[in-house]
């Protein structure tokens, strides 16, 4: 028993035992506890074990009376009548959906001895098999897109994962569970950033009108502990988020911070689009060639380069749109279109670095002339 | 019958930096009835290596007596629910609607007598429309103590880490009488803390290591008690008794 104060009442062997878990190199729940030497019938009842990781862990024997392990996830996991969960809070967690999983498999055996054979096969039998239950009308459709999640955390394959991932974002419906997946999906430890990243352009693209979900990806934007992967996907996001324009100090930092030329001319289409189809055209100079950004400096070659993108966008990527927005019969009678459209956004306030006069203007259009062209 | 007075018993406190109950009684000289001030304070308790404090979010204070009851009314904590005041607006709408027809149809008995028949309908309806709108406003105050059946006091700020003096003696805890016909008096006053409610937190939390903050929270909280755990921990305990 300790007396007096935590850290004077701490036992040698505590503190010993509390070093040899904090210096592990292996993160693995069970390997920490035997190396902890802690029972697993008595040291884990009524504790807080929420969000832990189970992943390859096998949990026979734990006693977890009365502990809260909501949220708790893990892939591989084994779990018997051996492992005890009275009074247990299960709230989101892998156990949950191995209870909801059991009762499934109570009712319609026939799915129990399905789930086993998919969860020991090869990842493509796995992703067809997933496929199916979520494209097709098969027997028990909702007993099997339950068992569908649970093999989110039974299975190893990144690509199986990444498919019930997106059905659960695109087809759920429901913004709050496909929230509470993601959630739950970030907070899981060792998780890999490509999917997580993929997970959150999924989310952003679905609910890029909902206010909540810019809220989400900006906190996950800002926070400086998630990788820059994830960072500049949820920055992506965000920035599609149609909600965002009434947040652009904040949006304008992120692209700052985030230093990626690809966010910078987000942020300025994100604007551009409130003034006109033009300017809009002009700073994506037809998207596929990556759009004017805060950092280069918009010069003579730059210039043509815009006007060039504007004009070929016309054939290539959206004609008729496109023949609507300006009015110009040549590529020279486009410059100065372009041009006065650049200098526009910059009298608005985005700090966009044009380096052009209106005697580089002249030599742009010049350039632009059919004859000067012909000559190229 | 002379009372004699209750001795002050020494608190002992297993953890003092997690959870500090101390108390003392002061009374009438008959005795018959007695003060109860409490200071209780929590706070994280800090370990050095691996950096962190252990937090609770929940304490409970318990009462054990003996001979003695909380004179009703006089205890620290109790949530009175107030009253509430309600305000009911009805507002009524009428409205009638009268509907009436008259259709007539000749038909050709024979050419010398036509037949004819007629039908009168008519529908008349009316309704009345009554609206009832009703608000209302409670004052509701979100008190981190809050006295509980069964002589219990539980601290409670609403899920975040406790890290305060939440009760101190100036504000007495509760008034005691003594029971008539008991030939003995004694209190023990006894603070735990709810297993579930703690949490180590590691000083630096980057990168996240959360199995690892679990398994050490497990060591911590076995070294809190003996035995098989159960939901509570008691961390202090102190007697008063008039033996």
């Amino acid at each position: 028993m300790i007396s007096g104060l935590l850290a004077d009442g701490l036992a040698d062997a505590d503190v010993e035992r509390l070093e040899r878990v904090w210096g592990a190199t292996d993160t693995n729940f069970v390997k920490l506890a035997e190396l902890a030497g802690l029972d697993r019938s008595s040291a884990w009842r009524y504790l807080n074990l929420s969000g832990t990781d189970f992943t390859d862990c096998d949990l026979r024997g734990f006693d977890f009376t009365g502990a809260d392990l909501s949220g708790c996830t893990g892939s591989n996991v084994i779990v018997d009548a051996t492992t005890i969960l009275d009074g247990a809070e299960l709230d989101a967690s892998i156990f949950e959906l191995g209870a909801a999983a059991a009762r499934i498999f109570e009712v319609h055996p026939e799915l129990q001895r399905e789930y086993r054979r998919i969860k020991g096969s090869y990842w493509t039998e796995q992703h067809n098999w997933v496929c199916d239950i979520l494209s097709r009308k098969l027997a028990h459709p909702e007993a099997r897109r339950t068992l569908a999640l649970a093999l989110y955390f039974d299975t190893k394959d990144g690509f199986v994962r990444r498919t019930i991932l997106s059905w659960m974002v695109y087809r759920s419906g429901d913004f709050n569970e496909a929230l509470g997946f993601l959630v739950r999906f970030l907070s899981e430890p060792g998780q890999d950033d490509e999917a997580i990243a993929s997970a959150i352009i999924f989310l952003g693209s679905r609910y890029r009108r909902n206010e909540h979900a810019a809220s989400l990806l900006f906190s996950i934007a800002e926070d400086p502990k998630r990788s820059l992967l994830i960072r500049t996907a949820a920055a992506t996001a965000v920035l599609g988020n149609e909600t965002t324009i009434r947040n652009l100090s904040r949006a304008s930092a992120l692209a700052r911070d985030l230093e990626s030329r690809t966010l910078d001319n987000m942020y300025i289409r994100m604007i551009a689009k409130q003034i006109s189809q033009f300017h809009l055209l002009v700073v994506g100079e037809g998207k596929p060639r990556g759009g004017i950004n805060f950092q280069d400096p918009i010069d003579e070659p730059a210039l043509f380069r815009i006007v060039s993108g504007v004009w070929s966008a016309r054939k290539e990527d959206e004609p008729r749109r496109v023949t609507t927005a300006f009015d110009a019969a040549t590529l020279a009678e486009l410059v100065p279109l372009v041009a006065d459209c650049l200098r526009d956004l910059r009298n608005r306030g985005l700090r966009i670095r044009i380096e052009f006069d209106d005697t580089i203007v002249e030599a742009v259009v010049r350039q632009a002339s059919p004859a000067a062209r012909r000559k190229s | 019958m002379e009372q004699r007075p209750l001795k002050q018993g020494r608190p002992a406190n297993a953890v003092a930096d997690l959870l500090d109950v101390s108390s003392r009684l002061s009374g009438e000289p008959s005795g018959d009835r007695v003060m109860v001030a409490t200071d209780v304070r929590v706070f994280p308790a800090i370990i050095h290596e691996p950096a962190g404090s252990l937090v609770t979010r929940r304490a409970i204070l318990k009462l054990e007596l003996s001979g003695l009851q909380i004179s009703p009314g006089h205890r620290l904590g109790d949530v009175v629910k107030a009253p509430r005041t309600e305000e009911i607006k009805d507002t009524e709408t009428a409205s009638a609607k009268v509907a009436g027809s008259v259709e007539a149809a000749f038909a050709a008995g024979s050419a010398s007598q036509p037949e004819v028949s007629a039908k009168v309908t008519a529908e008349a309806g009316g309704s009345i429309e009554k609206r009832r709108e009703r608000s209302s406003t409670a004052i509701v105050e979100h008190a981190a103590v809050k006295a509980k059946g069964g002589n219990l006091w539980e601290i409670y700020d609403g899920g975040a880490d406790l890290a305060a003096v939440y009760i101190q003696a100036e504000s007495t805890l509760c008034h005691l009488e003594r029971l008539g016909g008991s030939n003995r008096a004694a209190v023990t006053i006894e603070g735990y803390v709810c297993r579930r409610d703690l949490d180590f937190k590691p000083e630096k939390r980057f990168p996240p290591v959360i199995n690892k903050e679990k398994v050490i929270l497990a060591i911590l909280a076995s070294g809190l008690g003996t035995g098989v755990p159960g939901p509570m921990v008691k961390l202090s305990s102190q007697e008063f008794s008039d033996d």
